[in-house]
């Protein structure tokens, strides 16, 4: 459905309640897109003239040119009217962020203007809602300022959330972790463009590899549960469901049966769809990561490489626990193993390069470890605490994770900011790294399982 | 509204759905008749549209020996003329023991007819092992969905539990059943049968 290339990829968009004052959302979402969008923008507000620089227009009516997108940030009760004028217009879509619709029992008002979009077969975004933010177009109608809330570089993670402040959030962690991203959509009440349609539009996005979904519940169950069968056949969902206890969700609920609370059929719907179900907000991301940067492994057998032998055991006792297993390294690997590493060093599985490595017996290992048939994937331990492992570990990472593109290769590293700092710069490269060997190994085992469902793996 | 146990069980049996050996009867003199059919231990359950929960209200008897019946029958029709006068009839039926799983099949709100399946009798609410997959399921459906419970590592004749929630999910499906509970679903090395169940249309 090619349908809502008009919200992500307009050629020219009105900002409707672009305000002149700094902090009002009206003035912020302008801003955005004078700062990174390409095409045409108009601002539209009855009582100023001009707007940084451009000239503001007393209606959309009076914008002499077309216009694809319409961002609307006004008080609910004139929403209608602004709505019928863009479709008088021919605008194609509106985002409307205001609030003050069904979220506050006013079902009249949003039956309205899905009335008023739907006279001249204009798409809706909210009403109620952050909106959209799209790190190659540059739509971007997320109303925090870019001093609370940094915007993320580009990637291939696309994020659907029924909560817009969440989104917003993950928003800003994603820049400050290096976490790319492709789109962000806040649904809010979803009057007309719902999570349905656009997991299927993602699903369909060159931009997108990765679709991340928060959900706290659907007006349509059999239509997502299809939805996300279909995407999930072509690239991975990743999902969580808020609202696990059901405390504060309405009363109505049926409880027919006192154990299904609808937390576990969501979460049962999701495993039937293929879908990768995430506990919480940490998982959900670190395994969206992985799926992100590596590629899918082709079995479920791995090797532990380690300069801390703690961690080795940690790592396996993961990967026995999650029912992973550990590589068997051929004889040819271990020999050539055996001749890099020290000899009070462990070459099995996990291979213990112990406290005094560096760099470059990391490589070594490293390249013995990745091109053994035997192994499906590598998990990387390194301490940075060990004063013998400089920053160029970074780079050994980089090209050995190059020169073997099919075998995933995860991270990790526990510590503070010089560990940090180089957590850093490898999810710059695209190297998903974790802090804990439960975490990495969890991101792991999603791999797999994926890698399973889509046939990758034979039984 | 529950529709009557006895019809209950016959529509397990229309769907291949293993059931205890039992006759339905609606007197006492019918009830002995049926010893003539069935081999001891007995397990004796009222059929009432208006008991839900039978074992608390003392609607459950268990008839060990032939000579037990009498007494048994005629206290089983005391405790539930306490709660109610419609009832249907009594379940006679040889008594199923092993390990419990159970089958449960809803209507959810969202997603519509469901089935679930996990560990049954007093660990259902204990443990919470209970797994929910969306109406009609498959095969690789089922598998997934046994394999998402604790209890698949103690489970036996996984085919046959396998074969069974197949043919409860059609059940649903094709009888416009809303709500169904196999509990228990008792699974040996030889069976997976449903010693008892509720069905609500």
């Amino acid at each position: 459905m090619g349908s809502l290339d008009c919200i992500f990829k307009p050629e020219s968009v009105a900002v409707i309640g672009a305000s002149r004052e700094p902090r009002k959302f009206g003035h912020i979402i302008l801003e955005n897109f004078v700062r990174g969008f390409a095409g045409r923008i108009y601002p539209v507000n009855p009582g100023v003239d001009e707007l940084m620089g451009l000239r503001c227009y007393k209606s959309i009516l009076d914008v002499p040119d077309t216009v694809d997108l319409a961002v609307i940030i006004i008080p609910a009760k004139y929403v209608r009217k602004a709505v019928s004028e863009c479709g008088q217009k021919g605008v194609k879509a509106a985002v409307i962020i205001s609030g003050g619709f069904s979220e506050i029992g006013e079902d009249d008002r949003e039956a309205g203007i899905l009335e008023a979009a739907k006279k001249y077969g204009m798409r809706l975004v909210g009403p109620n809602c952050i909106g959209v933010f799209d790190a190659y177009s540059r739509v971007d109608t997320m109303f925090s300022p870019v001093y609370r809330q940094d915007r993320p570089f580009r990637g291939n993670i696309s994020f659907i959330s029924q909560s817009g402040a969440y989104g917003t959030a993950i928003m800003d962690k994603a820049a400050a972790d290096n976490m790319g991203i492709s789109k962000f959509v806040s649904i809010g009440n979803r009057v007309d463009v719902d999570e349905i349609e656009l997991i299927r539009y993602l699903g369909e996005d060159p931009n997108t590899d990765v679709v991340v979904l928060y959900l706290e519940g659907t007006k349509n169950g059999r239509g997502l549960f299809r939805a996300l069968r279909e995407v999930t056949r072509k690239k991975p969902v990743v999902a969580m469901k808020g609202g696990r206890t059901g405390e504060g969700s309405d009363a109505t609920l049926s409880h027919t049966a006192s154990l299904a609370g609808s937390f576990e059929v969501f979460k049962g719907m999701f495993r039937q769809a293929g879908v990768i179900v995430a506990e919480n907000s940490e998982e959900l991301f670190d395994l969206a990561r992985a799926f992100s940067y590596v590629s899918l492994p082709r079995g479920r057998r791995i090797q532990v490489v380690t300069n801390a032998g703690g961690f080795g055991v940690m790592s396996t006792d993961e990967i026995i626990e999650n029912k992973l297993e550990m590589a068997e390294l051929s004889k040819k690997t271990l020999k050539k193993v055996k001749g890099v590493i020290p000899p009070y060093a462990v070459a099995k599985n996990p291979i213990d390069l112990v406290g005094d490595a560096d760099s470059s017996r990391y490589e070594r290992v490293l390249r013995s470890v990745m091109a053994d048939d035997n192994v499906d994937a590598v998990f990387v331990v390194m301490l940075l605490q060990l004063s013998s492992l400089e920053s160029d570990i970074v780079d050994v990472l980089i090209s050995v994770g190059t020169e073997f593109p099919d075998t995933p290769l995860l991270v990790c590293t526990t510590g503070g900011e010089f560990t940090r700092v180089h957590t850093r710069m490898m999810e710059k490269i695209s190297i998903p790294t974790y802090p804990t060997p439960s975490r990495g190994i969890k991101a792991m085992k999603a791999l797999i399982e994926y890698a399973g469902y889509r046939g990758f793996i034979k039984n | 509204m529950k529709i009557p146990d006895h019809k209950a069980y016959s529509l397990l049996k229309k769907y291949n759905i293993t059931i205890p050996k039992q006759v339905f009867v609606e007197d006492l003199k019918a009830a002995r008749e049926a010893l003539g059919k069935l081999s001891t231990p007995l397990v004796l359950k009222i059929d009432s549209p208006e008991i839900i929960h039978k074992s608390t209200a003392g609607c459950v008897q268990f008839v060990y020996s032939v000579g037990e019946l009498d007494a048994k029958y005629k206290l089983l029709l005391r405790n539930a003329s306490r709660k109610t006068k419609k009832i249907d009839g009594v379940i006679v039926q040889e008594l199923i023991e092993g390990p419990e799983y159970m089958i449960g099949s809803k209507n959810d709100e969202q997603f519509g007819a469901v089935i679930c399946f996990g560990l049954g009798g007093i660990h259902v609410e204990a443990l919470g092992d209970v797994v929910f997959r969306l109406i009609p399921i498959k095969k690789a459906d089922a598998k997934q969905l046994i394999d998402d419970t604790r209890a698949k590592s103690i489970l036996k004749s996984r085919s046959r539990v396998l074969k069974t929630l197949l043919n409860a999910s059609r059940l649903v499906e094709k009888e416009g059943v809303s709500e169904m509970d196999i509990n228990p679903l008792i699974v040996n090395d030889k069976a997976a049968i449903a010693a008892d169940v509720r069905i609500i249309k």
